[in-house]
């Protein structure tokens, strides 16, 4: 469903991605490790189609669509979720208001009827449960005043009410505790299906104990430098990211 | 003739010696020009072509506010008409015709230039007048209903006293014909007595043509508290002027405005806040967004007087420019003679915070819907100032519905 091929990024005229490709199938998650500068949240902004990040070279086709020629909220109403590793606050703006705008907006976009408050009511009532979401939140400005694991559990909390085929988390495990961080893997879960696909950006192993990944890539210099399974994770938990870069010199030499 | 000579032509004669004396005025000082500080911004190079005796538009038929608890008076035709039964606490008397009232303190007061040139205007002969006497707290939110109908020269000339102890909510909703190019200038005396308080709304939505230059003075006894909302949302070139002074001690003043302009509306407000005795207070937040070719302007003053020791004051502007041919020019003023006091001022000028807009697109908002939610989220912090919840989402539907549609150039 996503085939990035040899994508090249600049940021403020500075090369990040130096020739990334990955595919993902659908009812695949995959997870992106790496150390921090590898490029990690560029290719998320880069698929969500944040500006100011200019491609320079390569590809990226999503369900056969040129991914890359895509508004951001085209990207979204096809499909595409960034869980941000910042959510942004937006004082003013109601969280309630905002989630329903925003898929009614999707819905619209893809030609299927809007949904009225008591719909969308009952379609989060059930989500806000499981990601222990307080009702006050909702009525709160967008991320306004959250704490870190708040901002967190929104971003999923979102995802699950917008159900996208395609979910990309940047570094959404970062600053959680280990309950937060069960919570927000159990709303990844969730979301696990046949149809869809996941990529999970972490510096960390330990999400990956909780949302059971089916590759494993680890990025650095801007490209993916080795894959593997689950155990690829597990090894660079042991010897830490230097160990990739030893391990390619040792082949080298 | 010359602009000033037509204006002269068409009022009534001098019904009274103020009448006169105001007339004299304002033919010694004339009509402010660029040079004059406060008008500055505010050419009135619209005015030129104005005829003040041309004739009115078809009548208008405004659109009505939800939230109101009834709508005590409407200016139409020129004219003012009672509408609903007065609530208890409330008298109402519409002036039997122009200038025949006594001087409001207001006549005697007008600072001696050119920059007070429309009030001395409207002092030498007002077609219409309303007093409003307030005794007692009076429930609800009492609307007035003021139409822009003419091609002319309309002058209204409103007064308020709210008695020791009185209450009031007031709700002021300008509107007017698209065709109405003429001009309005009016003038609202405020006074306010001891414990006494009174909320004022203005929701100005006045036609795409018209021009109106309003006049509001506010004096506060003891205790007495003053609460402006006002949004400037309509109109072709608009300004007010408002001047509010905290005479004895614990009065206080809360100026909220919110201003939001296309196209080529040119808004200007200009704020003084005289703090005339110690321990009292004031407090404003003014926020405008200007899109296309929109100019906004704000002046904003704190007089702390000598003496009016233990005074509080601040006064906040924020500012949203839409667009790189919109303009914004805004200033706070501090101008403290008194000791211990507790005064703050502050202002910026920005543009809608691209990773906020990102946010919202990357959930699958369109841009243009984008930028209006984070538009009008702006300007929340205004309607906020509005206690009554029904009231406020109305009034946030009309903002909403004067914000850009569209975010052009």
């Amino acid at each position: 469903m996503l085939e990035i091929t040899n994508l090249h990024a600049r940021v403020a005229g500075k090369p990040i991605l130096k020739g990334l490709t990955l595919h993902v199938r659908p009812g695949e998650v995959h997870a992106i490790m790496g150390p921090n500068g590898a490029g990690k949240s560029t290719l998320g902004h880069v698929l969500a189609g944040r500006d100011g990040y200019e491609v320079t070279a390569g590809t990226v086709h999503y369900l056969g669509e040129d991914l890359l020629a895509l508004p951001p909220e085209q990207r979204a109403a096809k499909g595409v979720f960034l869980a941000f590793q910042y959510p942004v606050e937006i004082p003013g703006v109601n969280n309630t208001y905002f989630l329903k705008a925003a898929l009614n907006a999707q819905r619209r976009f893809r030609g299927e009827p809007e949904l009225d408050s008591m719909q969308f009511l009952k379609l989060t009532r059930e989500k806000l449960k499981v990601l222990s979401i307080s009702d006050e939140l909702m009525h709160r400005a967008v991320n306004e005043g959250f704490s870190g694991g708040e901002k967190k559990r929104n971003e999923i909390f979102q995802m699950a009410v917008l159900e996208p085929r395609l979910a990309i988390l940047d570094e959404t495990d970062s600053g959680l505790d280990i309950d937060a961080l069960k919570i927000v893997a159990e709303g990844v879960n969730r979301l696990r299906s046949p149809e869809r696909g996941v990529i999970v950006i972490t510096h960390y192993q330990r999400l990956l104990d909780y949302i059971i990944p089916d590759f494993v890539h680890v990025l650095a210099d801007g490209r993916i430098v080795e894959s593997g399974d689950r155990s690829l994770a597990l090894e660079l938990e042991a010897h830490g990211y230097s160990w990739i870069k030893e391990r390619k010199l040792g082949a080298a030499a | 003739m010359s602009l000033t000579e037509r204006l002269l032509a068409a009022l009534p004669a001098a019904a009274t010696a103020s009448a006169a004396q105001a007339r004299e005025r304002f033919v010694e000082f004339g009509l402010p020009n660029s040079r004059v500080e406060s008008w500055r911004y505010s050419a009135l190079r619209g005015l030129e072509s104005l005829d003040p005796t041309a004739a009115d538009t078809a009548p208008f038929a405004a659109a009505q506010l939800d939230g109101l608890s009834g709508t005590l008076a409407a200016l139409i035709g020129g004219s003012w008409q009672t509408m609903s039964a007065l609530p208890p606490g409330l008298g109402l008397a519409i002036a039997p015709s122009a200038g025949l009232r006594a001087p409001s303190e207001l006549a005697l007061n007008m600072p001696a230039d050119s920059a007070s040139a429309f009030a001395l205007l409207n002092l030498a002969g007002a077609a219409a007048g309303l007093d409003l006497i307030v005794d007692a707290p009076v429930l609800g939110i009492w609307g007035l209903s003021l139409q822009h109908e003419t091609n002319g020269l309309l002058q209204v000339d409103n007064r308020i006293r709210v008695h020791s102890g009185g209450a009031i909510t007031l709700l002021e909703h300008w509107t007017g014909a698209d065709e109405a190019g003429g001009l309005l200038n009016t003038l609202l005396d405020i006074e306010l007595e001891t414990d006494s308080e009174l909320t004022l709304i203005r929701v100005q939505e006045l036609g795409s043509k018209a021009q109106a230059m309003q006049t509001t003075t506010v004096r506060c006894a003891d205790r007495a508290r003053f609460n402006l909302v006002t949004l400037e949302l309509g109109g072709l070139w608009t300004r007010h002027d408002v001047s509010v002074d905290l005479n004895k001690a614990g009065a206080s003043a809360n100026v909220t405005g919110l201003v939001a302009l296309q196209g080529r509306q040119h808004h200007d407000t200009q704020l003084a806040l005289r703090h005339l005795a110690g321990a009292a207070q004031s407090r404003t937040l003014w926020k405008a967004v200007a899109n296309q070719r929109a100019r906004s302007v704000f002046n904003g003053l704190i007089r702390v007087a000598p003496g009016a020791d233990l005074t509080e004051a601040h006064l906040k502007t924020a500012n949203l420019l839409l667009s790189a041919h919109a303009e914004i020019d805004t200033k706070p003023e501090l101008v403290i003679e008194a000791d211990e006091v507790v005064c703050s001022h502050g202002a910026t000028v920005g543009q809608l915070d691209d990773r906020a807009l990102f946010y919202l697109r990357s959930r699958g908002i369109p841009e243009a819907q984008a930028r209006q939610i984070l538009t009008l989220a702006f300007g929340g912090e205004v309607l906020a100032a509005i206690a009554d919840s029904s009231l406020r989402a109305a009034l946030s539907a009309r903002v909403n519905a004067h914000l850009p549609q569209t975010f052009a150039e």
